[in-house]
């Protein structure tokens, strides 16, 4: 049984803690009680998720941000959130909104940038994500989800995501994300052989590359070469630790942009990541761009 | 000249182009390249020679898995045997993999090229795929290749259908529903047919128990002592029985027409079936928690288990969870109540309807809902995690809380936790190994037996041949007989391989080696045997 | 009604009572009493002996009235007897009932009784009822002994009044009040229609009440004018000697004097004017009257004189100079006017006085706005002269030194003796301080390149600072 939680009721005598140091020694008892059910704050995480309302019932209001797609909520903090494509359900415990727009309730995902790259890159302020409604993206590096459904919910019914990830647990994860989203493609197979899944995708417009290896340009650019349109777009997250771990970190940057260049991808902006991570960049480019007409 | 076609695989099935003639296929490239973009001129330059769809899912998903690995299908060597031109000196074929092209070399002679202007041309196949095949649209291109991308990865990950948490979630929800649906009913037909015979509302007060009854007696005036043992047979006790008769006859209940006692006893027997079926799902969702949560359910029982799943969303959210959430699973209006007024929190949440809680004495029950709460979690993690869900360890969890229990009552020591654990590891694994090894023997019988059928169809039509001239009904009529035990038989080894792939059931075990020991003396003794295994089968269908 | 005034409590019929010892009725509650028990009793017991008393200044009953020791009984009896006689002159405690003794055992009229009942009564709710159930007879006996007390209270209340009650020194003195303010209200009117006005409309105006005054005016400057310009410094000459005696200073002197006096006469007529006094018929006029013949009169003589006076003027042109010895005065003391000469110049300065005043009516505008507007900017000139001579005078005036021969002391200047030495930073004397602050601002720089890398210590919960959406902070390639 858990200690009583105050010793004034229990104790007549004296009416304050500092008090009891002489006599007795429920100090630490009572100290223990506090901490107690702490846990089971954090705990509701999973299938249903916490539709808690932010800053407890507050007006929010929600607007479009620069990007289409992407959505930005006002309230007491401002947090990045994506429409819902499946409402009532949350992906990895993230919050959700729901906001009255006119007759018909709209649900809104928070988007945290701690856990997604890609959100991390939008609100570090990136120029083009080139994820907008409608496209198809290839997703390399899906691992179990979590990002993959935000861009789900961007694409919207009428776009596909190709979601590639090799490991098997979080494949499974992934397998049920895709279950409930009809427009994610789930591929467990290695990035690194597209030839192996090629039966499985057709022409993307965006590749989105999060895969975390130090041949990862390679990757990208075999994936691109295969199933990537011309004029399409990569964005690429490359983080300096995993490819080269003893050289600083602009000049591993430098030199992924330089290998990208090498292959017929052209990198057009870069951003690096704080306050969300270290040493990562995100580099966007052009796959074989169109000619310029010459005037 | 040289005449390039082009190999393409798509989820909706294999295509081949055939490119337009050219000198040199170098020279292809530049016009390609300009071309892709366009989708006229790419026409021009590629056209559609054969296009082969698969046939279903499955064998969409084998030709997945051997394209990803390399190897020549079926119905890939159908495909290019039948369409590519016979010349195979002549005819190049490009492909997009060097080992499949190479594969393709070795069996069927024809060149193959990978690489250069074929990249192009499958880039721009790819793009225009379905503006090239007549009858696809972008769409169903795209709804192929989801089907497929899941196939094949749930493929990849060993994606258990059986193993599925929905079916759990679904059930146990729908058991809760009928519960309610079935007692407003119950009280319905109460209310109703009590206008006719209210006394027998006081008599008989299980729901279930007065719909059956309801229906039996129908009008209570042709109630007499003949139909006492139908009643007893309802009530099981005789005393009741004779005590319905007497109320019967007394009753002050107002007539009822025939008409509308037909209507009551329709909806009371619907009420009926709708129990059975309660009992029904409720085995159901007990066989269910079996397969999916072994451990779990051995634990703290089916119930309350697939509650916790439910409550969850899914068994991997309820591993994900740590022992303290799963504790107060189901109290979160008490817990954010206590959390907001400084108050105290709850100690149990659903966890409270498992035995143990009840059992324990006041002062204990806090603690060994944690306890509990604990061992609820490491064998949903087991479950969750492990290849092959068995039931040790949640047995050897169960003993530990029991002891736990009986310590808190007596002063018991139990025995440390580590000790309970090497044994149960020890056991897993045993049980684990043994389920592997039944699972390669039921491969293995499972390959001999199509080899051995094979071989029989294969004499019995020998046979037939040579005994047409003896004796034409006798044979015919053995070798339909045996015809018809061997595809009895042949459908059986069918369905076991599936449920061996699925579930391990160690009953059809035992079933299979009686078998097997059966299958040898039937080419010998035909007659008496056929009868016997035809009794067999008629039992085992 | 009087102040009233409070009858000393009658002890005498109590007293004995109380010497006595002896109590009407002793509490029940109390088996010893006490002299402080026994107060309330004593007190009750005076009171009754009072209402049963036949004096008639006891006849107040006074339920807690004050003691006082100082005044004993026989005293009391004696002046209530000694008022009783003489009446309400001496200013002592005594009761505002002024009647004589009824020698009735009755309460006097203007008496309250003990029981305030008696008097909240009213003609309706309980009492109406009890006044119903009386016979009407009864009823209007009632009603006609109550108008009877009603006449006998409005009469003692009429002979109360004064004069003062009356009130009438408020009303006069509204009046007053009002009186003035209404004055003052015409004033303010006059006033504000005054400016209403416009300029023209103003003069018209003033030309209708007293056209005399603008002429006046305008003679009153005439002569300020000429007096400053030319017979100042005239009679200054005469003052000086350069002028010798004779008729032509006479004349002058005359014409100084006149000129004053009128000019004189002139400001008091204004001063009239502003304190708003009536001027008709004021002899202030009469004199006003009087100088301008007089002036006139001398007009003629002027008109002789005049090209002389010219001259003089010319030669001697100022006080000032001539005090600086600039110029020599030339004597002209052969244009000496005469006697007859006066007499024609009197005509001809007749007519030009004339001429001029008609002139001085037309251009009366105009010249005095010049006039003005030139001796305004004299003015200003002078101020700033004025002010710069001033500052210029200032600055050396502070710097005064007592004693040039003071022994002065040494300044840190000349101790240090640092000469032409840059200021250099206190930070520059420690090279680890100043690398330690060069520290702390690179960091702060730092921070404005470059987003501080955070964990996810608490769960996310938003941007707290806000989120911009068309910020673009990558960097772009080529």
């Amino acid at each position: 049984m858990r200690p009583g939680f105050s010793p004034r009721g229990g104790r007549g005598g004296f009416g304050d803690r500092g008090g009891g140091r002489g006599g007795f020694g429920d100090r630490g008892g009572g100290r223990g009680g506090f901490g107690d059910r702490g846990g089971g704050r954090g705990g509701f995480r999973g299938g249903r998720g916490g539709s808690f309302g932010r800053g407890g019932g507050k007006k929010v209001t929600v607007e479009p941000h620069r990007h289409e797609g992407v959505f930005i909520c006002r309230g007491k903090e401002d947090a990045l959130v994506t429409k819902n494509l499946v409402p009532g359900e949350s992906v990895y415990g993230e919050k959700r909104i729901a906001v009255e727009d006119g007759e018909a309730k709209v649900e809104y995902r928070a988007w945290n940038p701690f856990r997604s790259k890609l959100a991390a890159a939008i609100l570090g302020g990136i120029d083009q994500i080139h994820i907008k409604p409608g496209v198809r993206v290839l997703y390399l590096g899906a691992a179990s989800g979590t990002t993959v459904s935000h861009v789900s919910d961007i694409v919207g019914p009428e776009g596909l995501v190709y979601a590639v990830e090799f490991s098997h647990r979080s494949g499974r994860d992934l397998i049920n994300v895709a279950k409930k989203r009809t427009n994610i493609i789930p591929v467990i197979e290695d990035a690194r052989h597209p030839h192996k899944y090629r039966m499985l995708i057709g022409m993307v417009d965006v590749i989105f590359a999060d895969v975390a290896q130090p041949d990862q340009s390679r990757i990208v650019a075999l994936n691109a070469h295969n199933f990537l349109k011309n004029g399409g777009h990569f964005v690429i997250s490359i983080k300096a630790n995993c490819i080269d771990s003893t050289a600083a970190p602009e000049a591993v940057f430098a030199a992924e942009v330089k290998k990208m260049q090498q292959e017929n991808m052209k990198p057009q902006e870069q951003l690096t990541l704080e306050p969300y991570e270290r040493d990562h960049a995100v580099v966007v480019g052009i796959y074989r761009p169109p000619p310029k007409a010459k005037k | 000249m040289v005449l390039l076609h082009v190999l393409f695989e798509h989820a909706a099935g294999y295509a081949l182009f055939a490119l337009k003639e050219v000198e040199e296929v170098a020279l292809l490239l530049p016009q390609v390249e300009q071309s892709v973009l366009n989708v006229g001129k790419f026409h021009s330059l590629v056209r559609l020679a054969a296009f082969a769809p698969f046939k279903s899912a499955q064998s969409a998903l084998d030709n997945v898995n051997a394209v990803s690995e390399g190897i020549l299908h079926e119905d890939l060597r159908l495909l290019l045997e039948t369409h590519m031109p016979a010349k195979k000196k002549k005819a190049l074929l490009g492909v997009s993999d060097a080992k499949i092209g190479a594969a393709i070399q070795e069996e069927l002679g024809y060149t193959c090229q990978t690489g250069g202007v074929v990249a192009e041309i499958m880039r721009g196949i790819r793009l225009h795929f379905h503006t090239l095949v007549k009858g696809l649209t972008a769409q169903s291109a795209s709804k192929a290749q989801l089907g497929l991308g899941h196939s094949y990865s749930r493929a990849k990950v060993k994606f258990n259908v059986n193993r599925v948490d929905n079916m759990i979630i679904q059930s146990i929800s729908l058991l809760d529903q009928l519960d309610k649906d079935i007692n407003t009913f119950s009280m319905r037909v109460r209310e109703w047919y009590g206008y006719h015979f209210p006394e027998l509302i006081k008599i008989v007060s299980d729901n279930y128990m007065y719909c059956r009854l309801a229906k039996r007696i129908g009008n209570r005036k042709e109630l007499a002592e003949e139909s006492l043992p139908g009643l007893e047979e309802i009530v099981m006790d005789s005393a009741k029985a004779q005590a319905i008769l007497d109320a019967s006859r007394s009753s002050m209940g107002m007539d009822i027409s025939p008409i509308d006692l037909i209507n009551i006893e329709s909806f009371s027997g619907r009420v009926i079936s709708l129990s059975e079926y309660r009992k029904g799902l409720q085995e159901y969702l007990r066989s269910k928690m079996g397969q999916v949560a072994p451990s779990l359910s051995a634990l703290i029982g089916e119930v309350v288990g697939a509650r916790l799943i439910s409550h969850a969303g899914s068994l991997t959210n309820l591993a994900k969870y740590p022992a303290s959430t799963v504790q107060i699973l189901g109290a979160e209006k008490a817990l954010f109540r206590a959390l907001k007024t400084r108050g105290n929190t709850p100690k149990y949440g659903l966890i409270f309807h498992s035995t143990f809680i009840g059992r324990a004495a006041a002062r204990n029950k806090g603690r060994i809902s944690r306890y509990l709460a604990n061992k609820c979690t490491i064998a949903s993690r087991i479950d969750c995690f492990s290849e092959v869900p068995t039931s040790v360890f949640g047995d050897k969890l169960r003993e530990q809380v029991e002891e736990r229990l009986a310590f808190y009552e007596t002063g018991e020591p139990p025995r440390k936790n580590l000790e309970v654990m090497k044994e149960a590891v020890a056991e897993a694994t045993e049980v684990v190994a043994e389920l592997k090894k039944r699972q390669e023997k039921e491969k293995k019988k499972a390959k001999k037996r199509k080899q051995r059928e094979k071989r029989q169809l294969e004499a019995l039509a020998a046979a037939a041949a040579e005994e047409e001239e003896n004796s034409l009904l006798d044979m015919t009529t053995e070798t339909e007989e045996l015809k018809t035990e061997l595809k009895k038989k042949k459908r059986k080894r069918e369905a076991t391989p599936e449920l061996e792939e699925n579930g391990l059931e160690a009953e059809a075990l035992p079933r299979k080696k009686h078998k097997a020991a059966i299958d040898e003396p039937v080419a010998s003794d035909k007659k008496k045997k056929k009868k016997k295994k035809g009794a067999q089968d008629e039992d085992e269908d | 009604m009087g102040r009233p005034r409070r009858a000393p409590v009658r002890r005498e019929p109590s007293k004995p009572e109380s010497d006595g010892g002896e109590e009407p009725e002793p509490p029940a509650t109390e088996i010893f009493p006490d002299e402080v028990d026994d107060f309330p009793e004593q007190q009750l017991a005076t009171v009754m002996g009072a209402l049963e008393s036949e004096e008639e200044a006891e006849s107040e009953e006074e339920v807690l009235g004050l003691q006082l020791p100082e005044e004993s009984s026989d005293d009391e009896e004696e002046k209530d007897e000694e008022d009783e006689g003489e009446g309400d002159e001496e200013l002592s405690m005594q009761s505002d009932l002024e009647e004589p003794d009824r020698g009735s055992r009755l309460p006097h009229e203007l008496s309250w009784g003990q029981r305030k009942q008696l008097y909240y009564d009213t003609d309706y709710g309980a009492d109406a009822h009890s006044k119903a159930k009386r016979s009407r007879e009864e009823v209007e006996a009632e009603e006609e002994e109550e108008e009877q007390e009603a006449q006998v209270i409005q009469k003692r209340l009429v002979q109360n009044l004064g004069e003062d009650d009356y009130g009438l020194d408020l009303v006069q003195g509204y009046i007053a009040e009002q009186q003035k303010a209404q004055g003052q209200d015409k004033g303010q009117k006059i006033a504000k229609d005054l400016q209403m006005l416009s300029k023209k409309e103003q003069l018209k105006l003033l030309r209708q009440e007293s056209p005399e005054l603008l002429q006046l005016i305008g003679d009153f400057e005439a002569k300020l004018a000429e007096l400053k310009d030319k017979l100042h410094p005239l009679i200054q000459m005469v003052k000086n000697g350069i002028i010798p005696q004779g008729k032509g200073s006479h004349y002058l002197e005359t014409k100084y004097h006149l000129y004053l006096n009128y000019c004189a006469n002139i400001s008091f007529y204004l001063v009239l004017k502003s304190k708003r006094m009536p001027v008709h018929r004021h002899p202030v006029i009469e004199r006003l009257v009087t100088y301008r013949n007089l002036i006139n009169d001398l007009s003629i003589v002027d008109q002789k004189l005049s090209a002389e006076i010219e001259l003089l003027l010319k030669e001697f042109p100022s006080e000032k100079e001539i005090a600086a010895g600039k110029k020599e005065p030339t004597l002209l003391l052969q244009r000496t006017a005469c006697k007859t000469k006066p007499k024609t110049l009197r005509e001809t300065s007749n007519g030009q006085a004339a001429a001029k005043e008609l002139t001085d009516d037309s251009d009366f505008d105009e010249e005095a706005a010049l006039k003005y507007y030139m001796e305004m900017e004299e003015k200003v000139k002078l101020k700033r002269k004025k002010r710069e001579r001033q500052n210029t005078i200032e600055e050396p005036v502070l710097e005064e030194e007592e004693d040039p021969n003071k022994k002065r002391g040494v300044t840190y200047q000349m101790v240090k003796n640092k000469g032409l030495a840059p200021k250099r930073k206190k930070a520059d004397r420690n090279p680890r301080v100043k690398h330690r602050e060069k520290f702390r601002r690179a960091k702060i720089r730092r921070k404005g390149q470059v987003r501080e890398v955070r964990r996810e210590e608490q769960r996310y919960g938003g941007e707290l600072s806000g989120i911009r959406a068309g910020v673009k902070k990558s960097r772009k390639l080529q």
